[in-house]
């Protein structure tokens, strides 16, 4: 199983850059058709926004594991960290998407902002320069933060960073998911969308850290660490996002449904439209339901073989969801029905192609574990000092 | 404790456990507490004065049956008054006994062993008088089993759409979970007390509640299982039972309420005040006890770091609340903003903010974190500013709603402070009794941590 793996992600290394570079030509080619445009931009911001997902939910996951500590993060780390190094290249494969501001977001359409009250109030934020602003901002900000990281000479200070950084990731995520997601309609909004894109960017961060590790534990100097405790530990750690990642759903869902409030519903109601209908149901009942009973059990988690194909079918449905949350809205079906066009997966292969080179070529460069794992006692707290 | 290998001994101390103790000294120190020491001048002073407090809530309750609500300042617009104020506030207490209880029990954090039973006590107790208050509020309290769907002649059921139902099942069943767990996990200590009592009729009683537990292998393997159990069933309560309490709100579709954010926001909130009340409780009990070998910097530490973390995301609470009602473009949800501020209540919201948000950041300092009278101080300010917020979020979104005709105000009456104040009064009396007549710390899990303490010091000087 584990040669299959590790023959499977050498087979992606090699392949991943020419993949990428290819699929996202041919986007680009087809995006010069007018008729194409509309499809290209949204196809390219879902995949831009699962990539991110993966590399800022390492770097929570990485600020996590060094406020916390515990042997889970040792095996992970060097991953979560490379993961997040690739920042700079998300910061760049945002640039498209400037061009398409009027096709993605209501409040760059003149039009909309002459007719639309709710649009005109939000103007003095949601405006293209200050858009601009608040984008360098996040990147600078989460790309200090992996600098930091990095850089830093001693673990407390590690853990400083982490401790404010991980205050700075969920308030700049939620001020990112306005201006990303929830201002493509400008007349939804929710508080704990916040909260719900955190969960997910760690979910998702946590499944692709775990396929990356079974990849590579044959290597001698993981394998000898690889134990069934530590993945137990990074189950039941995944058992927890998924949990909270659906409560949070599940909150924003009940007091929208109680609420019953038009621009609320609607959010809903074009998110559960024909073939998303699907969708939804899927992301209750496998993303949700079926995975959190398969998580219960010890035995699926103890065995990394198992635990990874759980992963890889939850990246699978994290993808799902990140485009579910971005929605109907503006694709090519003129009903707001489900589709899914080749750009969709065009968009995700090309960043996801340049996404996985850059990451590879930083995880070959850096320790195959975070530190030597020590006994059972080296987990947190120790390195604090003992009390008088 | 004769044989070598049985007398274990902690040579070198720990963060959790100061050196010097085996397992007779823990044994002696948690149960002399009750079985040995005579009631100080302290604790009979605060008894006296808790008592006082418990007998104006007698004086409040039995005028409110008399009169009826009327007594106290609600009116409509505003029909929530102190009795949901105080019912948010008491259940939000609780919820710090159940995380430390099952939630750090099931992350195996070491440090919740000292901590955990007067936890779970300080929980049962605040439930004890959040529960009171949606039964006094109900203005006929004898009819209060109109809120439990049961079968009857009129054929009438409780709305089961409504939060204010799932609050019944969320309360009782928290209630009753808290209980057995304290319970079950007292058992061993209780027959350490049976067995350790001087007087027959304290034999007895330890005897009856220790429900013959001699300590055998099985008895101890079918303890620990019964125990991780009721710890998977604890677990999910403390965040069950307070986002129910957040839907309360949330389901209505008042500015102010009605906020996606409300669930996580109330557990988190929940979670902040209840480590203050740990640590408003743990540093006199340390302090009156000598038990600092046992409640140790390091916890004290651990909750205030606890504090911080749920305190950042009460107060991100607050500002999405600002934010998102800005964002909304819904000219209620801005006013409600607005009124929060700069209306007629004001100063409840600042004081709040300075409680809520102001206060915890200094928890960042280490020198502070580990400074016993500022986290005392610091644990006052926060239980003041978590009743605040409950005063804000309900009053000032009730008073002032979509239509400025049905505006209004609300002034508290002297009963509504008496029923505050007299319900602090009997969490007091009942905290009081409790360290009077149980074993405060669990005397078998210190014994496990002697055990493994014991074990380590060879590894920490590697």
């Amino acid at each position: 199983m584990n040669d299959r793996a590790t023959h499977c992600m050498e087979s992606i290394d090699r392949y991943a850059l020419r993949v990428g570079i290819a699929s996202l030509l041919i986007c680009a080619v087809a995006a010069i058709w007018p008729a194409m445009r509309n499809q290209f931009f949204n196809a390219y911001l879902f995949a831009w926004l699962f990539w991110l997902g993966v590399s800022l939910g390492s770097l929570a996951l990485s600020m996590m594991h060094h406020l916390t500590g515990g042997n889970w993060g040792v095996l992970i780390r060097p991953i979560t960290t490379s993961a997040a190094r690739v920042l700079p290249v998300l910061f760049l494969l945002f640039l498209p998407l400037l061009l398409g501001l009027s096709i993605l977001f209501p409040w760059a359409r003149p039009d909309e902002l002459a007719h639309d009250p709710i649009i005109r109030h939000l103007h003095a934020y949601l405006n293209p320069q200050l858009f601009f602003i608040r984008y360098v901002i996040y990147f600078l900000v989460w790309i200090g933060l992996t600098w930091g990281l990095t850089h830093a000479t001693s673990e407390g200070m590690r853990r400083r960073i982490s401790a404010g950084g991980l205050v700075a990731y969920v308030v700049l995520i939620s001020l990112a998911g306005v201006d990303w997601i929830m201002s493509r309609e400008p007349h939804w909004s929710s508080s704990v969308f916040g909260f719900i894109l955190s969960m997910s960017q760690s979910l998702t961060a946590l499944c692709f850290a775990i396929i990356i590790l079974w990849s590579r534990a044959e290597l001698p100097s993981i394998s000898k660490f690889a134990k069934p405790k530590y993945f137990i530990d990074l189950g039941n750690l995944l058992l927890m996002f998924i949990i909270l990642w659906a409560y949070m759903n599940f909150a924003q869902y009940l007091i929208t449904w109680t609420g019953n409030e038009q621009p609320d519903i609607a959010w809903y109601v074009q998110r559960t439209y024909g073939g998303w209908r699907i969708v939804a149901g899927i992301i209750i009942f496998i993303h949700f339901l079926a995975t959190l009973f398969i998580l219960l059990s010890r035995a699926m988690k103890r065995d990394i073989n198992r635990l990874s194909l759980i992963c890889v079918i939850l990246l699978f449905l994290r993808i799902l969801d990140v485009y579910w949350n971005i929605g109907p809205l503006e694709r090519s079906d003129p009903h707001g029905g489900f589709i899914l066009s080749p750009l969709d997966v065009l968009a995700w292969l090309g960043i996801g192609g340049l996404w996985y080179a850059a990451f590879s070529h930083v995880l070959k460069n850096v320790p195959l574990l975070a530190r030597p794992i020590g006994d059972e006692g080296s987990t947190y707290g120790e390195s604090e000092p003992q009390s008088a | 404790m004769s044989t070598a290998g049985a007398n274990l001994e902690v040579s070198r101390g720990s963060n959790v456990l100061a050196a010097g103790y085996d397992y007779e000294s823990v044994t002696d120190k948690i149960s002399d507490i009750v079985l040995k020491r005579k009631s100080g001048r302290a604790w009979r002073f605060s008894f006296a004065l808790a008592a006082l407090f418990v007998l104006i809530l007698t004086a409040a309750v039995s005028y409110l049956f008399l009169r009826g609500v009327g007594i106290w300042g609600i009116d409509i617009p505003v029909a929530w008054g102190f009795a949901i104020v105080n019912f948010v506030w008491w259940i939000g207490i609780g919820h710090a006994g159940t995380f430390i209880s099952a939630m750090l029990f099931l992350m195996r954090q070491d440090w919740r062993t000292s901590i955990n039973r007067f936890a779970e006590a300080m929980t049962l107790f605040a439930v004890a008088c959040a529960g009171m208050f949606p039964l006094l509020h109900l203005g006929r309290p004898w009819e209060f089993f109109w809120l439990l769907p049961y079968p009857n002649t009129m054929w009438l059921w409780p709305q089961f759409r409504s939060p204010l139902v799932w609050d019944v099942f969320a309360v009782s069943t928290y209630a009753t979970i808290s209980l057995v767990f304290w319970f079950v996990g007292m058992i061993p200590d209780l027959a350490t007390f049976r067995d350790r009592a001087k007087s027959r009729i304290a034999r007895v009683v330890y005897g009856i509640l220790a429900m013959g537990w001699r300590g055998s292998a099985r008895h101890w393997h079918r303890y620990q299982t019964a125990y991780l159990l009721l710890a998977g069933l604890a677990a999910p309560l403390v965040v069950s039972v307070h986002s129910v309490v957040g839907m309360d709100f949330a389901a209505a579709q008042l500015p102010g309420w009605h906020s996606t954010i409300f669930p996580p926001y109330f557990v988190a909130g929940a979670i902040f005040s209840g480590f203050a009340m740990v640590l408003t409780l743990a540093i006199p009990l340390r302090w009156a006890y000598g038990l600092e070998d046992f409640i140790t910097i390091r916890h004290l530490e651990n909750c205030a770091k606890l504090m911080l973390v749920t305190g950042l995301i009460v107060a991100y609470g607050y500002a999405s609340e600002a934010f998102y009602g800005w964002l909304s473009g819904n000219e209620f949800d801005m006013y409600m903003n607005v009124n929060r501020a700069l209306g007629r209540y004001e100063v409840t919201y600042w004081v709040l903010i300075f409680c809520n948000v102001v206060t915890p950041q200094f928890l960042w300092f280490r020198a502070i974190r580990r400074s016993v009278p500022l986290l005392l101080v610091i644990s006052f300010i926060i239980q003041t500013g978590m009743w605040m917020e409950r005063f804000v979020i309900i009053i000032t979104s009730l008073q002032r709603d979509f239509l400025p005709s049905s505006w209004g105000m609300y002034y508290p009456t002297k009963w509504d402070y008496a029923t505050l104040f007299g319900t602090i009064g009997f969490f007091t009396l009942c905290f009081l009794l409790f360290v009077r007549v149980l074993p405060a710390i669990s005397i078998s899990e210190m014994r496990e941590l002697v055990f493994e303490q014991s074990g380590r010091p060879h590894k920490e000087a590697a």
